[in-house]
């Protein structure tokens, strides 16, 4: 009888979906299944953490507890670590008050990230009082310039 | 595809890292890994050609092929592993026994199989498959697991020894996976060591970790402990297997550190290989009972 790739793919499924969630999966040992769970969302913060480290420096203690919440909600990581921490950069409460080097380097990311040639990445650098403008275009590549903030207002 | 083929790996290597790299070139290791999927078999890093050129044995260490999984390996993957082995001029490639994607959804970390008689052929079927697109022999790697399947029908050694024999493929023995397992699942790591398939080993690994909460973790990221040396020499006392190779994927610690570990491994191996080659010049009479009382 061949054996039934089907079935053990959605059993994989069911398995990897609870440790992702953090619940319990189905008939497996709960601590153990716990634990494991941890051990995934930590590697994946770790990544996330390697590929935006200003991000995670800005946000110190906050970073473990704000992206496991994140985390348990986000299952599907395709795209590595740097995908994963912009997902989570967006997915991030108004009041995380990121710092300008932590919105430079996303800005930057997401600008390097993109799919698209042709793109304009605006954040405002708050301290600073300027606004950071990351263009990439076909053929010359990326260019970062800041403007005063004032200058949007008039 | 037997033991000799393994014994190209000799003495000790360190799995490469960038963060690594002025202790590899310091240890003057003889042979170091690299994560095959963080390496472009087009654009290599300029180190890895600098230590291919001096002859340093380069192996690719494939984390993301899901071997394990239920569906078939990528081809495009394999196609990966393939390119990069031919461009290092690799004598083997590794990866491990574990699924790490499910349903659209992506571990990433290694995730155990089931081991039911099912998922046996479903992993020789991917196993093989992988053989017959890889220009060099494939080793598999046993992972550490902290959640064992429900309804597991065979155990660990018992299922390695089927794969390796149904495969052909080498074994790479992670002797802190092995520790790691025994102490989580409540098994003697000696016994299993005694019973695995020591004579198809293509390399053996140790990593770092740390007892946490009453579990092994196997972090990477910390100093190897004593147990684990001590399974070294125990290996050593069975046989005279081929290259120790050394994981550290973070909190990388000083070159002084690093290669002082290196210096422990290689200790605990020529220990393992003194007291086999006593044991192999004492009277026979006096022989078999000791070696029984070790394997037990």
């Amino acid at each position: 009888m061949p054996a039934d790739r089907a079935a053990y793919a959605e059993q994989q499924s069911r398995l990897l979906r609870a440790l992702l969630r953090g619940e319990p999966p189905d008939g497996f040992d709960s601590a153990n299944a716990a634990a494991a769970s941890v051990v995934l969302r930590r590697k994946r913060a770790r990544t996330v953490a390697r590929a935006l480290p200003v991000l995670a420096h800005d946000l110190g203690a906050r970073f473990e507890p704000l992206f496991d919440a994140y985390a348990r909600g986000a299952l599907v990581t395709e795209g590595g670590g740097l995908r994963d921490g912009l997902r989570f950069a967006r997915a991030l409460p108004c009041d995380a008050r990121l710092g300008d080097g932590a919105r430079r380097e996303i800005a930057l990311a997401r600008a390097r990230g993109a799919s698209s040639s042709l793109l304009v990445v605006a954040t405002a650098l708050r301290s600073s009082r300027r606004v950071l403008l990351v263009v990439r275009l076909p053929l010359l590549g990326m260019r970062a310039t800041t403007l005063p903030w004032r200058c949007s207002r008039r | 595809m037997t033991g000799s083929v393994g014994m190209s790996l000799r003495g000790v290597g360190l799995g490469w890292r960038p963060q690594l790299q002025a202790a590899v070139a310091r240890a003057a290791v003889a042979f170091v890994e690299v994560i095959a999927e963080n390496v472009d078999p087009r654009r290599l890093p300029s180190d890895l050609e600098r230590l291919r050129d001096r002859g340093v044995v380069i192996v690719p260490h494939g984390v993301g092929l899901s071997l394990g999984g239920a569906e078939r390996p990528q081809s495009r993957r394999l196609d990966h592993l393939a390119a990069l082995a031919e461009r290092l001029g690799a004598p083997l490639v590794s990866e491990h026994i574990a699924f790490v994607r499910a349903g659209g959804m992506q571990a990433g970390h290694l995730l155990p199989v089931a081991r039911t008689a099912e998922a046996l052929e479903i992993l020789c079927e991917n196993v093989a498959l992988a053989q017959k697109q890889l220009p060099v022999p494939l080793a598999l790697e046993h992972i550490a697991a902290l959640v064992e399947w429900p309804g597991n029908e065979l155990d660990e050694v018992t299922f390695l020894r089927e794969l390796i024999d149904r495969t052909g493929a080498r074994l790479v023995l992670d002797v802190s996976n092995l520790y790691a397992n025994a102490h989580n699942h409540g098994y003697d790591a000696r016994a299993a060591l005694a019973r695995l398939p020591l004579t198809h080993i293509a390399c053996v690994h140790v990593g770092g970790g740390v007892h946490r909460d009453g579990r092994y973790h196997d972090t990477h990221a910390d100093p190897v402990v004593p147990a684990v040396l001590r399974l070294v020499e125990e290996l050593f006392l069975h046989v005279e297997a081929p290259g120790v190779l050394l994981e550290r994927d973070d909190d990388f610690p000083s070159d002084a550190e690093l290669l002082g570990e290196l210096d422990a491994i290689a200790g605990a191996a020529a220990r393992g290989r003194s007291r086999r080659a006593a044991a192999a010049h004492r009277p026979r009479q006096e022989r078999a009972p000791r070696a029984a009382g070790r394997a037990r």
